[in-house]
């Protein structure tokens, strides 16, 4: 899911800067005291999860973690990923440091989109909350799949192609977050459901 | 409550942590090395897995394009040396992964050389190719390589040629598997430091936006207190 550098064309560059430094931006003015240490806490949960490798057809994929990021922390989830990636960047070589803007707004947006989404939903009991949260975690992936064939798309690629292939090749990741997805909100809704939005 | 929460919180991360441990993945590292005419190079994500089918550019110190072609099936792609010059190798693995690997000048001239030229016998023969030669091939010997040259009727220049011809040929398939260590060896995958580093970080950042967050709301700090 991390675009290397050298990939993208000019203006899908500034584009994702643009998009990820006003998520960010919002991301940060949102973030209150009570929630900084959940934010460090996902954030450090997203750095390491991209190291969590499921090997799919030719390519290869890793968990992504958005939906569940973008459920607890809404629009925090954009600093939380941003930083996540800066770090990959320096230590992983993931992604890279030109790419960072696109990277952070193919993940940290479709978490928003479905905090947005999904988020009242989850205040209802027992099966309507559990569909809610495994659709979370299914369609965040869903969607940061879609805009990654977007910003290649802008970038000389074939859309249909690409966008086939990343979407292919996450299927798997998308349900396996979807089931990690609803364990997490099921486990917090019993042990801290303050902690949901 | 809060018990377990922690504990999820701890479960969460190093479950994480753990599962990560045998495989990595998300880049995609290449590898080339130079054995006499011929560029081998290798494209492979993190992980392990090979990149196959993938898209090869070759670009020469001016960034025009030398040639292109597509990986294997085992992620393997090789091709004759082009020009002699800094050769940037990139590799296009779909979706966003990008790899590249630079193939100095120096690198060519000194094991790229065809090995039957004039030049490869007089000069720019590295000092490492020559030693293992003398031992490997005990005929180099000055008497014995003498002798070899009344019997046979070829001269001393001659056999050197055949000699060096033999040589650079067996020490080639011999370096082969450890020049491609090497060749992975620069390009190594994220490790447990690099892991524990960016939680690092992550940790000071939270620190120092909840120092700067709890100075703005001193009733809030006061409260946590």
């Amino acid at each position: 899911m991390h675009i290397a550098e050298g990939v993208l064309s000019g203006p899908v560059i500034a584009a994702g800067f643009a998009v990820a430094a006003v998520g960010t931006g919002i991301g940060l003015k949102k973030l209150d005291f009570e929630h900084i240490a959940e934010t460090g806490i996902l954030s450090a949960t997203f750095f390491v999860a991209s190291l969590v490798h499921v090997p799919v057809g030719p390519s290869s994929a890793h968990l992504i973690l958005n939906g569940i990021i973008g459920l607890l922390l809404g629009w925090a989830a954009f600093p939380a990923i941003a930083v996540a990636l800066l770090l990959q960047a320096v230590f992983f070589q993931f992604g890279g440091f030109t790419t960072l803007g696109v990277n952070t707004t193919v993940m940290a947006l479709p978490a928003v989109l479905c905090f947005y989404m999904f988020a009242p939903f989850l205040k209802k009991t027992g099966k309507t909350a559990a569909a809610a949260a495994f659709a979370c975690g299914f369609t965040a992936v869903f969607l940061s799949a879609l805009l990654l064939g977007g910003a290649l798309y802008f970038s000389d690629e074939n859309f249909l192609e690409v966008a086939t292939i990343a979407i292919s090749t996450h299927i798997p990741i998308m349900i396996i977050e979807g089931l990690i997805t609803l364990f997490c909100i099921g486990f917090l809704k019993k042990v801290r459901p303050e902690m949901l939005p | 409550m809060r018990k377990h929460f922690i504990i999820f919180v701890v479960f969460f991360i190093g479950g994480g942590g753990f599962s990560a441990a045998p495989a990595w993945a998300h880049r995609v590292n290449v590898f080339a090395w130079v054995e006499g005419n011929t560029i081998y190079t290798s494209a492979k994500f993190s992980g392990g897995k090979v990149a196959r089918a993938s898209r090869v550019e070759v670009f020469d110190s001016q960034k025009q394009l030398l040639l292109k072609g597509k990986t294997d099936a085992q992620g393997n792609f090789s091709f004759p040396v082009p020009k002699i010059d800094d050769l940037k190798i990139v590799v296009y693995a779909g979706t966003g992964h990008l790899g590249k690997w630079e193939v100095k000048k120096s690198e060519l001239t000194a094991i790229g050389k065809p090995v039957d030229s004039a030049t490869a016998a007089s000069t720019a023969k590295p000092k490492a190719a020559a030693t293992p030669a003398a031992r490997s091939a005990p005929t180099v010997t000055p008497g014995t390589a003498g002798k070899a040259t009344a019997n046979l009727n070829i001269s001393p220049e001659e056999l050197e040629r055949i000699v060096r011809k033999v040589v650079n040929k067996s020490l080639t398939e011999k370096l082969h598997p450890l020049l491609q260590m090497l060749a992975e060896i620069r390009n190594p995958d994220p490790g447990l430091k690099d892991v524990l580093g960016g939680l690092g970080y992550i940790l000071g950042l939270v620190g120092i936006i909840a120092y700067i967050r709890s100075r703005k709301q001193p009733s809030v700090s006061k409260q946590n207190l």
